[in-house]
């Protein structure tokens, strides 16, 4: 196992930290989050975990000028409800569910200054599928093998590992900025990530392209894939077409199973694109680390927040793209999230 | 078999599969978890480049690397790993420091009886499961079954899928024990079952469905993030690669006093220090359990 560097300091922050909210309504999963999870447990077996919209999500913490690490909330399709137990700051990231404080609506991407006794309550979002509620300071749970991201299926990490419920209170670290007067910031709306109903996802071949043949791939490309209701942060089932495999993946080593997507155990991650018999799965931020499946392409890595925004019944269209313009999207959406 | 040369398989910007052969073997597991501690090793020398190292998991015939694609390039690391490659011996002689542990296994028991009689209501009939590992394996009973998978030692040749699941393959390679996985899978299993797959013995850290075949279960933990005693003060998994493991049959009775033991932090782990082994050496006697 390779550690993880220690979390740095929260900047600007007291480190000390009070109740900020209490949990009303839990919503439907909502969890504790941090950017970028836990990095090096591979080998444990133990997932990334964080946003499944990292792009929002770190939008979202620079609206409070929090530190890169701060915890949030993410909340999946239903919003929860929440009273505020003191004065603070907020920002709200990600998909518009029509966020209201005290009955009054508020908007997305931007500051929010609160009051002690406030109360945030959620109606529906339109397009994407994920919301982020960013504190003032970031929340303050403990911080387990690196992350305070919540891994629910180990109970790891967020609040007592698991997703939040009514009458549950979580603190966040104290800022030097008095509330009253936190600056209000706000990402304006090109700079925002555009949600939608067809997604582009960009692709790399490999690792097991050269089991498909070049029409294989090509009638990958060219089927435009539903996103199943059976999807969730382990991974992302698709449904659209039959696949048929070439000659290549017929050559079985004795220690396959039956069917040609079967591979030797092996390590996969965050992004990996499985063929699971006939299903299309692509590993989400909570994946296994180990798979039996065969992965012919990988999604990018500046395309994976366009995934964990997809609501069950968007379509997914699919492009193959080189390494290095795959490394140069990253960049770009790196430089974009680099301001202030 | 090994290949000559590795493949190095892309897996997205900042991953790299590197598969060392085509078909599951003792030797090839020991080359991956050698290339694995390799790049460890030298991830923890500190210089710029190899920094970049975030991650790696070995398994049966391969090693993913996670890296930083900003501090080091693909072809970069394909040179590194080619390079600690060809430092390692022949695989027989790849020596790896290893522990040998003791795994309680109540064989037979009420609870995996109970996770298959759910299965046969709610999904569908099925043969018994040690039944069936009797009959595919020409075993005239159920105590021959037991007798035959706690006499042998296992090997940890990855662990990984959730929180700390080991996955073992038997140290003699005359060892045949097979079995076929369920289809439809389970959509549960109990925490601490020990189950047949293929030629791999699988034990879980957790509630979680899965399809191999269940012989018993074990009352330790195999995942503790939040404990500071042993065996889990420098870990939060029990098992990791490269670990042997012997499963010792014992009573229902005797689970359910260890697993309070257990969950009173008075249970003693039997785990021996870690010692320098090879393939060789293993396969020629077995060692002694430290006590």
């Amino acid at each position: 196992m390779i550690s993880s560097p220690k979390l740095t300091p929260i900047n600007g922050a007291v480190q000390t930290s009070s109740p900020v909210v209490e949990v009303l309504k839990g919503g439907l999963e909502t969890t504790v989050q941090d950017y970028p999870g836990r990095e090096g447990y591979l080998q444990l077996g133990i997932p990334r975990s964080g946003p499944m919209d990292p792009k929002s999500f770190q939008l979202g913490n620079q609206l409070l000028q929090n530190p890169a690490d701060a915890a949030g909330l993410e909340i999946q399709f239903v919003g929860p409800k929440l009273k505020f137990l003191r004065a603070t700051a907020i920002a709200l990231s990600g998909a518009n569910n029509r966020p209201k404080l005290n009955q009054q609506a508020i908007p997305m991407w931007s500051t929010v200054v609160i009051k002690a006794g406030d109360i945030l309550s959620f109606g529906h979002a339109r397009s994407g599928a994920r919301t982020y509620i960013h504190f003032a300071g970031g929340l303050d749970v403990p911080v387990v093998m690196g992350s305070r991201s919540t891994f629910t299926r180990a109970e790891l990490g967020g609040l007592e590992g698991r997703k939040l419920e009514k009458g549950d209170r979580l603190s966040s670290f104290l800022t030097k900025v008095l509330e009253t007067s936190h600056p209000i910031h706000q990402i304006q709306p090109l700079q925002r990530p555009a949600f939608s109903h067809q997604w582009t996802i960009e692709l790399l071949l490999g690792p097991h392209d050269d089991e498909l043949s070049k029409g294989d791939i090509q009638q990958f490309i060219q089927t435009n894939w539903r996103v199943s209701s059976r999807s969730d942060r382990v991974g992302y089932r698709l449904e659209g077409a039959d696949l048929s495999f070439s000659h290549n993946a017929h050559h079985h080593s004795p220690d396959r199973d039956e069917h040609p997507s079967n591979k030797i155990d092996y390590g996969c991650h965050l992004g990996t694109l499985l063929f699971c018999g006939q299903t299309p799965t692509i590993l989400m931020v909570d994946s296994p680390s180990l798979t039996g499946y065969m992965a012919p392409f990988t999604v990018c890595q500046a395309s994976l927040w366009k995934v964990g925004q997809a609501r069950p019944g968007d379509y997914f269209s699919f492009q193959v793209i080189d390494p290095e313009t795959a490394l140069r999207r990253q960049s770009d959406i790196n430089r974009t999230l680099a301001f202030g | 078999m090994l290949y000559e040369t590795p493949r190095y398989r892309t897996s997205g910007e900042r991953h790299l599969l590197v598969e060392l052969g085509a078909s599951v073997s003792l030797e090839a597991n020991f080359r991956a978890i050698a290339l694995s501690r390799a790049l460890e090793a030298s991830a923890g020398l500190g210089t710029e480049g190899i920094k970049a190292i975030i991650d790696t998991q070995p398994s049966f015939t391969t090693v993913l690397i996670e890296y930083d694609p900003k501090l080091l390039t693909q072809e970069g690391l394909k040179q590194l790993c080619s390079h600690h490659l060809s430092q390692l011996v022949q695989a027989e002689q790849i020596q790896l420091d290893s522990r040998l542990i003791e795994i309680p296994v109540a064989y037979n028991d009420r609870w995996c009886r109970a996770c298959f009689e759910d299965y046969c209501k709610t999904i569908k009939p099925i043969e018994d499961n040690l039944e069936l590992i009797c009959r595919i394996n020409g075993l005239d009973s159920i105590e021959a079954l037991i007798n035959y998978h706690s006499s042998i030692e296992w090997w940890v040749g990855t662990v990984g899928f959730i929180a700390g699941l080991p996955v073992l393959m038997p140290l003699d390679p005359s060892c045949q024990l097979r079995a076929p996985k369920y289809d439809p899978p389970r959509t549960w299993t109990p925490k601490g079952t020990v189950a047949l797959g293929g030629g791999f013995t699988a034990v879980y850290p957790m509630v979680t469905p899965d399809g191999y075949q269940m012989l018993g279960r074990t009352p330790l933990r195999l995942f503790d993030p939040q404990s500071d005693q042993a065996p889990f003060e420098e870990s939060p998994v029990l098992l990791s690669v490269g670990d042997r493991v012997k499963f010792v049959p014992i009573s229902e009775a005797r689970f359910e006093e260890i697993e309070r033991e257990v969950t009173a932090g008075t249970y003693r782990y039997s785990i021996s220090a870690a010692q320098s082994v090879s393939l060789d050496e293993l396969q020629q006697q077995p060692l002694p359990l430290a006590a």
